[in-house]
């Protein structure tokens, strides 16, 4: 769904998802972060791993559950941010990937670890 | 039903998805965009124009195409984006979803009708497309199912326009309850027999 949508239900998903991350032992470093190509709802520490972790939110119907958690489009713009995240940050010379809390609107939710390949912003 | 998709292919596409959306013409709801990513998948299912189908069928082929994993992506343009655009360009954006939505990047496109999808992905129109294209049905039936779906759910809130069966579409009865109830938030409030009405009540 678009993501625009319901903001308040954007900032409630935001919350379970970094709760649910620090269950799973994963260090929250930056949350919302925005850069010119788009934005990072949260940036986390999973052991030396750096995490980029897309929330999204899924109804149980048949239009929230298309099959990639994060389609190519938005692939492009969470790789572009998260080399602008670096850059900003100077962090070099660690592991990387791409996450996605899915969260459904019955409040239940799942970790997709390595939601999607790194891939050269075209 | 797949004969512009061999063309794609022996002109060296490799990944060649169909493209359509539903919900152009109704007073309410939102225009809903499938992409279906054509491959062997596709076939054995009695794929159509969902147009030609019953309910029953095309529940039965989006979850065949589901069980199959077939690959497709969804997009949607709210009433909201077909009042503050138009219709077409609220489409042109949902199919631009649908397509941007999949895992990755289709190389060739087919397109239901005379539209061009703003992306740089070479594409090719049909007129027809959903009965000439078995992606292109595909990606027409997905959308009709999600769509109805939605439709279904607005019902439960509003059942006074009586949306699980007229699907926002302009019948008799639709246009009666809204010239009696007023519109509701799923209308669109520039559409002809909306425009000018009153809002329902808040409940």
């Amino acid at each position: 769904m678009s993501a625009r949508g319901d903001h308040s239900l954007g900032k409630r998903g935001e919350e379970l998802a970094v709760k649910f991350l620090k269950k799973k032992k994963y260090r929250v470093i930056e949350r919302n972060y925005h850069s010119p190509f788009g934005e990072i709802d949260i940036v986390a520490w999973d052991g030396d791993t750096l995490s980029f972790v897309e929330v999204k939110a899924r109804s149980s119907s048949n239009y929230g559950s298309p099959q990639a958690a994060v389609g190519w489009v938005k692939q492009g713009r969470l790789c572009r941010t998260a080399l602008d995240y670096l850059a900003k940050r100077k962090i070099t010379d660690i592991g990387m990937r791409f996450d996605v809390v899915a969260i459904n609107v019955e409040g239940g939710v799942e970790l997709i670890r390595n939601a999607f390949e790194y891939r050269e912003p075209g | 039903m797949d004969r512009f998709e061999k063309e794609a292919r022996e002109g060296g596409y490799r990944l060649i998805a169909g493209v359509d959306e539903v919900g152009r013409g109704p007073l309410a709801g939102p225009v809903i965009a499938a992409c279906v990513i054509w491959s062997p998948l596709l076939y054995g299912l009695d794929i159509a124009d969902s147009k030609t189908l019953s309910p029953k069928k095309r529940a039965e082929i989006v979850l065949a195409l589901r069980e199959r994993e077939v690959v497709f992506g969804l997009g949607l343009a709210d009433r909201e984006e077909v009042d503050r655009f138009n219709v077409l360009q609220a489409s042109l954006k949902a199919m631009a979803a649908a397509v941007g939505s999949l895992p990755q990047p289709p190389d060739f496109l087919l397109i239901d009708g005379p539209f061009i999808v703003p992306t740089d992905i070479e594409q090719k129109s049909l007129i027809k497309g959903d009965q000439r294209s078995i992606s292109v049905a595909a990606a027409s039936v997905l959308a009709k199912v999600v769509r109805d779906e939605l439709m279904d759910g607005y019902h439960r809130l509003f059942p006074e326009y009586n949306f699980a069966s007229n699907k926002g579409y302009p019948t008799i009865e639709h246009k009666q309850a809204l010239r009696q109830h007023g519109y509701s938030p799923f209308h669109r409030l520039t559409f002809r027999g909306v425009a000018g009405l009153r809002p329902a009540h808040e409940r």
